[in-house]
């Protein structure tokens, strides 16, 4: 009775298993043009940045994702707080980063991005980071109209397995757009305009 | 005598009978509080004074008062806030309740950025409101609930030099009603209504501001036999009109070159929910199913985001049961199908829809193996795909999740515990356009890690983890020569020791020890019966050893102490190999106070001074106090 009970636990999780496998079958993919980007190995801390920032510039939200931790947050500045105050900040996790980087990448012209505009010289520790930095964003939206984005802001790093990740993403204040001197957004800014119009 | 035993007394005599007297405040609480926290990124100092009253009818009034200032070390940035209410409340047991609620919020925050440019942020918030309620009013066999509620809001704030206040009064309603005409089976209703109106002036510009909304529900749940469910429809909408920022298609403020920087928005949004949910209970086995049905559009007049309109549908099934009594089993299937679609502000036809779908299937078993030690397998197996209808961007992907994770937990009465866990996982992130795809990849993960915690002797516990992480990436096109891309694999190992020593009550000392190593490697070649070849690109080894120190020397007095060091040596190879080997350390020493005087009253105080050395120890924590104190003093 008891090998008989086995057996049967077995079979249903090797149907569910096999059946699961033979459902999900992804597309196949188009060959990839001359077009591509190349993404670094996430090893360290600055790879993982550059990746974020290939994956802007490329509009490929899934390398985006890759750079994320599961434990993903990420907290926003006071000018964000403040212009979008009904937004759950508080819930701001992996899925809603994604959702939106999502979002934001399927609806624009193309993103140039610097996120290590400025260094403030902090070292990464062994398995965990927090590094201080001004990034800078060009956005061109459809329509050829540019809106800049440039904060300082604290992000924060582990080791994930065996790769580096992003898992904490703090917004700190805009910045000041060298050029112009005018007092520039920062991204969360763009983080909560796409939530309070109701997210997609 | 006290007033209630002269009364007894007199009842007693046959004299007269007398009610004791009961004053009209039958309990004032006063509770203030004060705290003070340095830590390495800023230091804060708080206090707060609350007041709560209770009055011989039950009813209750309580004020709040806070105030705060937070200066930080790692940025120029200074943020205080002012905090308080009045609220009170009518006696729980009536059949007409009450409440009023006055407020005050203020904050201010200065922020000097990285070139130099203040920048201050202020925002003063007063409510006033007021509700009433009248609870479980049974009119023909039908139960209601009536709430009404007033209020008055006022905000002056100062957001970017730029003014941002509002002057709105606010009325709403609500009614939800609920029928029962046979046992097990259940009618509800609610429905709410809310208005607004009042000014809103953003920038130089001033002008009216209003709002109307409405929900309406309605729903049946029923519990006959082995079947417990219910159904729920929600239909609900509102239209706001306020001052806003020019906005893009993406709902950014875009100003730059607009002559008409603000505008007049009308936002308007309808939404309905459908949804179902059903339990069937046999025996042991327990079958769960849960559909839903999500459609919204949002329109907006003037900002270019235009028209969104989103629906998503859902549907989750799930088997639970046991087998015997060592047994049990849980099936679940979860699917997910939404698209999102947007006609851009003056555009005539849509952007184009972008789909999202995901289904999973998950098993989960619980074996009782031997006395004491249990099995769990959980098996996942998901596929999530991004679409977008007329390629209107190049991001469909699909991703498929794959993952068995079985543990092995073990907890013997000595208090001994041993637990083993094997975790396999393969993620295939395949992008469908050829823009991206050349970065499909499957990626191979399987960690292996065993742990064991033993209470040696009452002043002795020792606790060993190891783990093993491997990862191989094999992406798909690395074959082709346009493709940059080289298999490769990252391999770590972790040794984590703990020994707790607790000689006697007072003494507790822990020494922790962690040792890592990292391999990374990229492939090289397959020979012609599939063995693969890969060349070693670098060798990472971390020591971390943690030692602390904590001697209780009364009730409520502690001495502490910490010391951290550790070693990072790494060696990446190459054309020529590269060496570093970084040192890093702290030393931190304090003492704790925990006393209390009493209900409500206490002090705690934390005093730490830390050193630091080492290439990640910023300026301001090379040396720096960590303190925190509070003090309660309720009367």
């Amino acid at each position: 009775m008891i090998l008989f009970r086995r057996g049967l636990i077995f079979a249903i999780l090797l149907t569910v298993v096999l059946c699961a496998g033979c459902l999900f079958e992804p597309r196949d993919p188009e060959l990839p043009g001359t077009n591509t980007i190349d993404y670094l190995p996430p090893l360290s801390t600055d790879n993982v940045l550059g990746n974020l920032e290939r994956a802007l510039a490329g509009g490929d939200p899934s390398g985006y994702e890759r750079m994320l931790s599961d434990d993903f947050v990420f907290v926003p500045d006071s000018g964000a707080l403040s212009n979008y105050p009904d937004v759950d900040w508080d819930g701001w996790g992996k899925d809603q980063e994604v959702a939106w980087v999502g979002s934001f990448l399927g609806n624009v012209e193309s993103v140039t991005a610097d996120l290590q505009a400025e260094e403030f010289g902090d070292e990464p520790g062994t398995s965990s980071a927090e590094l201080r930095y001004v990034y800078a964003l060009t956005v061109t939206e459809i329509g050829d109209s540019q809106v800049l984005y440039r904060a300082q802001a604290t992000l924060e790093f582990h080791i994930d397995g065996t790769e580096w990740r992003l898992t904490r993403w703090t917004d700190e204040q805009g910045e000041t757009d060298p050029d112009s001197g005018a007092l520039l957004p920062s991204l969360g800014q763009r983080r909560g305009a796409y939530a309070a119009s109701g997210g997609s | 005598m006290s007033g209630i035993e002269r009364a007894m007394a007199l009842a007693q005599s046959g004299q007269q009978t007398l009610t004791p007297r009961v004053p009209l405040i039958t309990s004032w609480t006063r509770s203030p509080s004060a705290s003070a926290n340095a830590a390495l990124r800023s230091v804060i100092f708080s206090g707060g004074f609350n007041n709560t009253f209770s009055f011989k009818d039950g009813s209750l009034m309580s004020q709040t008062g806070s105030l705060s200032h937070e200066s930080y070390r790692t940025k120029e940035t200074t943020s205080s806030k002012r905090d308080g209410t009045v609220t009170y409340r009518s006696p729980g047991k009536q059949l007409l309740s009450y409440d009023l609620t006055l407020l005050e919020n203020w904050n201010e925050e200065e922020i000097t950025n990285t070139t130099g440019q203040t920048t201050i942020n202020r925002r003063d918030f007063k409510q006033a409101q007021a509700g009433i309620g009248a609870q479980d009013i049974v009119l023909g066999g039908v139960t209601h609930d009536l709430d009404l509620t007033g209020a008055t809001t006022n905000q002056a704030g100062v957001q970017q030099n730029q003014r941002n206040d509002f002057s709105e009064a606010s009325l709403a309603g609500a009614l939800r009603s609920s029928w029962e005409p046979l046992e097990g089976l259940r009618f509800k209703t609610g429905a709410f209504t809310m208005t607004e109106s009042g000014e809103r002036s953003l920038g130089v510009q001033t002008n009216p501001s209003s709002a109307n909304g409405d929900t309406l529900r309605a729903g049946v749940g029923y519990r006959r036999g082995r079947l417990i469910g219910s159904v729920t429809v929600k239909n609900s909408n509102f239209e706001k009109r306020y001052l806003d920022y020019r906005r893009n298609a993406n709902g950014v403020i875009d100003t730059i070159g607009a002559t008409e920087k603000i505008v007049e928005e009308l936002e308007s949004n309808d939404a309905v929910t459908f949804e179902w949910s059903n339990e069937v209970h046999a025996g042991s086995a327990v079958l769960k199913v849960l559909g839903s049905r999500d459609i919204s559009e949002n329109s907006y007049l003037r900002s270019g985001v235009g028209v969104k309109e989103r629906r998503q549908d859902m549907a989750d099934v799930s088997l639970s049961f046991r087998l015997g009594s060592a047994d049990s089993l849980r099936l679940s299937y979860k699917y997910l199908w939404g698209w999102s679609d947007q006609t851009y502000q003056g555009a005539t036809i849509p952007r184009g829809r972008q789909v999202t779908t995901s289904q999973t299937v998950k098993a989960l078993w619980v074996h009782q193996l031997f006395a004491d030690t249990d099995l769990v397998l959980n098996l996942n197996n998901g596929i999530s795909q991004d679409i977008a209808q007329n390629m209107f961007n190049q991001n469909d992907r699909d991703r498929i999740d794959a993952s068995a994770n079985l543990k092995l937990r073990t907890l013997w009465d000595n208090g001994v515990s041993v637990d083993l866990v094997f975790d396999a996982r393969r993620v295939e992130d395949i992008s469908i356009r050829s823009s991206r795809s050349a970065n499909n990849s499957v990626k191979d993960t399987y960690e292996i890690s065993p742990q064991y915690s033993w209470p040696v002797a009452r002043w002795l516990d020792i606790e060993q983890s190891f783990r093993v992480w491997i990862q191989y990436t094999d992406f798909l096109f690395s074959d082709l020569e346009a493709v940059n891309k080289q298999d490769d694999f990252n391999k770590r190992g972790n040794l984590e020791t703990s020994v707790i020593l607790h000689p006697n009550q007072r003494l507790r000392v822990t020494m922790r020890h962690n040792h890592s190593i990292t391999l990374n490697g990229k492939k090289i070649s397959d020979d012609v019966v599939g063995n693969s070849y890969y060349f070693f690109e670098s060798d990472q080894r971390v020591d971390k050893l943690n030692v602390s120190l904590a001697y209780r020397v009364n009730d409520w007095f502690s001495l502490e102490g910490t010391t951290y060091s550790g070693r990072d040596l790494k060696e990446s190879y190459g054309d020529r190999i590269t060496v570093t080997d970084r040192y890093s350390g702290d030393i931190g020493v304090g003492c704790s106070v925990d006393k209390g005087f009493g209900q409500g009253r206490n002090l705690k105080l934390s005093v730490r001074k830390i050193y630091a050395h080492g290439p990640s120890v910023r300026d301001e924590g090379k040396d720096y106090w960590d303190a925190d104190f509070q003090l309660n003093w309720g009367f």
